[in-house]
C-alpha cells in the first residue's frame, strides 16, 4: 500500500448542458482549497480561486489504443498547481477536473497513473458523470460518447429530477444501473446531491451507502441496448477468498491481452485473512489497490464487476478459476 | 536504479503493491513459480533477480528480454514468443488447469 497521501483527483463528465458546472459550483462553495480545470475559462460560469483552463492536447503513446493517449496540457496544468502549493501561494488538497461534454475520460486517468511525476502526488479518486433526467435516455441513445462515460464512471448523478416523474427518474436509474452496476447512483436537483445514493454500486460497497438500495447482481448479463449491444456486464460474486497473487498475475495478463475490450473492472476482493481489498480499473489503467477496514463498510459482499465490449464474459469466470487454483496449489512454496 | 547493476528500475506496477499479511520474500517466490508455469505454456522461461527488481524472459534458442515489471514480463514474453499471450485461450487453461 502507498504510504505517502497523494492529493485525490475528482472526474466530472456528463453531456452538455447535463449539470456539470452546477454541481461543481455547489461543491466548491467554501472549498478555497480545491482546483478546478477545465478546457475554456469562458465556457464555465465558474468563479473559483483555483480554477485552471487547459486546452485538451493528446498525444498518443504505446501502441494506438485510444485510452493509452497522453494529456501533456493535463501534466502541465497538474505541475503548475503543485509548484503554486509549494511556494505557498495556494493551499491544495483536492483537484476536480471538468471534461468537455463528449471527452473520453479515460486519457485523463491514463496521463494521472502514467505520467513519472504527477502519479506520485495526485491519485484518481472518482469519475463523476451527470446524467440529465430529462434528456439522458435519449442522449444514451444517440451518443456513443456518452453511454461510454457512463460505462465508466463510479459515481452516475441523475439531475435535474426535480422535472420529472418520480417513475421516468427509477427508469433511468435501472437503465443506467443495468449498464454499469459497478457505479453509486446519486440524484441532485440544482447541483444539490441527495445524502442517500438511489442505488449503491454492485462492484464496491461504498462507505455509508445504504444497503437496501442495491440492486442484486445477476451472474451475467447484456448490456443496454441501441449502440451498447456489444457491451456485456459479468458481476461475478466471489464466494471463496482470493489468492491476490493469482488475482493480479491473471488480471494483469488479462488487460495486457484484452484492454481494449474490458472497459471497467470494479471489485472488493477478501483475501485468504480477511482482508477486503478494493479495485478499480478504467481500459488498462488499474488504480493503486487500496486495503479497506471492513466497518468502514456498509455491505461488504465481496465481488467483481466486469464490463466488456466484444468479449465472451462467461470464459472470465473460468479463467480467473484455473489461476486461482494454480496459485493456491504453488502456495506451499518457500520464499528464498 | 539498482545499486547492484546500475539498471534503471521501472515503472512501479499496479501489482507491485504490497497487498495482504504475506512476507514480500515469499511472494516473489511464488510469483515465480506461477509465471514460470504460465510461460512454459509458450515455450518460455522465467527468471527474477532475488530483490525481484529484475525479471527475465528467455526462449529456447538463447534469447532473453529483461523485464522490470509484470506489464515488461508480458509485452517481453509476447516478442519473444510471436504472438499473443490470451489468458482466456482455452488451450492454455487445459494446461494450467493440468498442473494446478
Amino acid at each position: 500500500m502507498t504510504t505517502a497521501r497523494r492529493i485525490p483527483v475528482a472526474i466530472v463528465g456528463g453531456f452538455l448542458g447535463s449539470g456539470k458546472t452546477s454541481l461543481l459550483r455547489r461543491v466548491l462553495t467554501g472549498a478555497a482549497d480545491t482546483a478546478v480545470i477545465v478546457n475554456e475559462f469562458g465556457e464555465v460560469g465558474l468563479d473559483h480561486q483555483l480554477l485552471r483552463a487547459c486546452e485538451e492536447r493528446v498525444e498518443l503513446l504505446g501502441g494506438g489504443c485510444a485510452c493509452c493517449t497522453r494529456r501533456a496540457d493535463l501534466v502541465r496544468t497538474l505541475r503548475d498547481l503543485l509548484d503554486d502549493r509549494d511556494r505557498g501561494r495556494a493551499e491544495l488538497r483536492r483537484v476536480v477536473i471538468e471534461t468537455s461534454g463528449l471527452a473520453d475520460p479515460a486519457p485523463i486517468a491514463f496521463t494521472i497513473t502514467s505520467d513519472p511525476m504527477v502519479r506520485h502526488h495526485f491519485e484518481v479518486e472518482r469519475l463523476i458523470v451527470t446524467v440529465d433526467a430529462c434528456n439522458g435516455p435519449a442522449q444514451l441513445a444517440a451518443h456513443p460518447e456518452v453511454a461510454k462515460q457512463a460505462l465508466l464512471a463510479d459515481e452516475l448523478v441523475i439531475t435535474k429530477v426535480d422535472l420529472v416523474e418520480p417513475e421516468a427518474r427509477d427508469r433511468l436509474a435501472a437503465q443506467l444501473s443495468e449498464l454499469n452496476p459497478a457505479a453509486t447512483i446519486r440524484t441532485a436537483v440544482h447541483g444539490v446531491l441527495e445524502h442517500e445514493a438511489l442505488r449503491a454500486s454492485a462492484g464496491r460497497a461504498e462507505p455509508g451507502a445504504r444497503p437496501d438500495g442495491r440492486a442484486p447482481p445477476p451472474p451475467a448479463r447484456a448490456g443496454a441496448g441501441g449502440h451498447t449491444d456489444d457491451v456485456r456486464t459479468l458481476c461475478m460474486d466471489l464466494d471463496r477468498p482470493i489468492d491476490w497473487l493469482g488475482f493480479a498475475v491473471w488480471l494483469s495478463m488479462l488487460l495486457h491481452a484484452r484492454g481494449e475490450e474490458v472497459l471497467r473492472v470494479k471489485g472488493l476482493l477478501e483475501l485468504e485473512d480477511g482482508t477486503l481489498v478494493s479495485v478499480n480499473g478504467v481500459q488498462h489503467v488499474m488504480h493503486t489497490p487500496e486495503h479497506l477496514p471492513r466497518a468502514a463498510i456498509a455491505d461488504p459482499r465481496p465481488g467483481i464487476v466486469f464490463i466488456t465490449r466484444g468479449l465472451d464474459v462467461h470464459r472470465l469466470r473460468d479463467s480467473l478459476e484455473t489461476f486461482q487454483r494454480l496459485a493456491r496449489a504453488g502456495a506451499g512454496v518457500s520464499g528464498r | 536504479m539498482c545499486i547492484l547493476c546500475y539498471g534503471l528500475t521501472g515503472e512501479e506496477h499496479w501489482t507491485d503493491v504490497r497487498v495482504g499479511p504475506e512476507a514480500h520474500s515469499r511472494v516473489r517466490a511464488r510469483r515465480r513459480r506461477l509465471l514460470s508455469q504460465i510461460l512454459a505454456a509458450y515455450g518460455l522461461d522465467y527468471s527474477d533477480d532475488p530483490t525481484g527488481l529484475t525479471s527475465l524472459v528467455s526462449d529456447r534458442k538463447g534469447n532473453v528480454v529483461v523485464a522490470r515489471s509484470l506489464g515488461e514480463v508480458w509485452a517481453a514474453s509476447e516478442e519473444l514468443a510471436g504472438r499473443g499471450l490470451d489468458p482466456l485461450e482455452p488451450t492454455l487453461l487445459g494446461r494450467l488447469a493440468n498442473e494446478g
